[in-house]
């Protein structure tokens, strides 16, 4: 399984004392080379370096992905949806569409796109959450209960400053625990 | 889901309880203690949620500023 990943996704990771996880859910993860373009802090710029060493990729657009996905970042800023996004995820967005990549973002302007663009509906976008789900169903992290795949959230949640709304987290405890 | 038929009701919930968990959140007696134009880029990050705006506004980097806005309390929501 192949992802890209955008620059406020990429910002979150770098303080999960569990990051190892996603080079053990993905066999590449692309970065474009937009985002590491504005990742200027130190402790981000070291979690990108360690994973560009081993499962990161640095992802070049050809020209078309840059036209498409300024087609993109104009259409989402006319959606009128008080959240916009900008070329990093808009790349993402476009190299999951004609590539078939996992999306990895935490900006819920791209999180959002799939449910509102026809044209974007069939690309996969996975926030911390879907990944944490996956590498629990895969065993990658083994969880015996609800209990402790809840404790597991909120490890992520106070390491990262990210929250998941409690009703995602609850449909993922159902899917794991309920079938 | 049809291109031109608007916000869907499920995405505007989506943002709406993002928002509530933001201001929930949010230290702001950090906020209210940080100098211009850092503190209105902050309170406009808490309401509406626009990292990308918010980071411009405050005249950091988006990971400069989700650092400051982790300090803050603010969270990423999704």
């Amino acid at each position: 399984m192949q992802a890209i990943a955008d620059t406020c996704f990429i910002v979150v990771w770098s303080k999960y004392s569990k990051s190892h996880i996603l080079e053990e859910v993905f066999n590449t993860i692309y970065i474009p080379v937009e985002a590491l373009q504005e990742i200027k802090s130190e402790n981000v710029r070291s979690f990108v370096s360690k994973l560009l060493t081993r499962k990161g990729r640095l992802y070049v657009p050809i020209p078309e992905v840059y036209r498409e996905a300024e087609e993109l970042v104009f259409k989402v800023n006319q959606l009128g949806l008080g959240v916009h996004i900008e070329l990093p995820e808009s790349i993402c967005l476009v190299v999951g569409k004609r590539r078939g990549l996992v999306v990895l973002t935490e900006n819920l302007g791209a999180v959002a796109i799939p449910h509102i663009l026809e044209t974007y509906e069939l690309v996969q976008v996975w926030r911390s959450l879907e990944i944490i789900y996956e590498a629990c169903k895969r065993e990658i992290l083994k969880q015996k209960s609800s209990s402790t795949f809840i404790r597991l959230i909120k490890e992520f949640e106070t390491e990262t400053g990210h929250k998941f709304r409690r009703s995602e987290v609850l449909k993922y405890v159902r899917r794991l625990w309920d079938t | 889901m049809l291109e031109g038929s608007g916000i869907p009701e499920s995405v505007k919930r989506m943002f709406e309880e993002a928002r509530e968990i933001r201001r929930k959140y949010a230290d702001w007696e950090f906020i209210n203690k940080q100098p211009e134009p850092i503190k209105s880029a902050l309170t406009y990050y808490v309401e509406t949620g626009d990292m990308r705006l918010a980071a411009k506004l405050a005249g950091l980097e988006l990971d400069e500023f989700l650092d400051l806005a982790f300090k803050a309390k603010i969270p990423t929501v999704t």
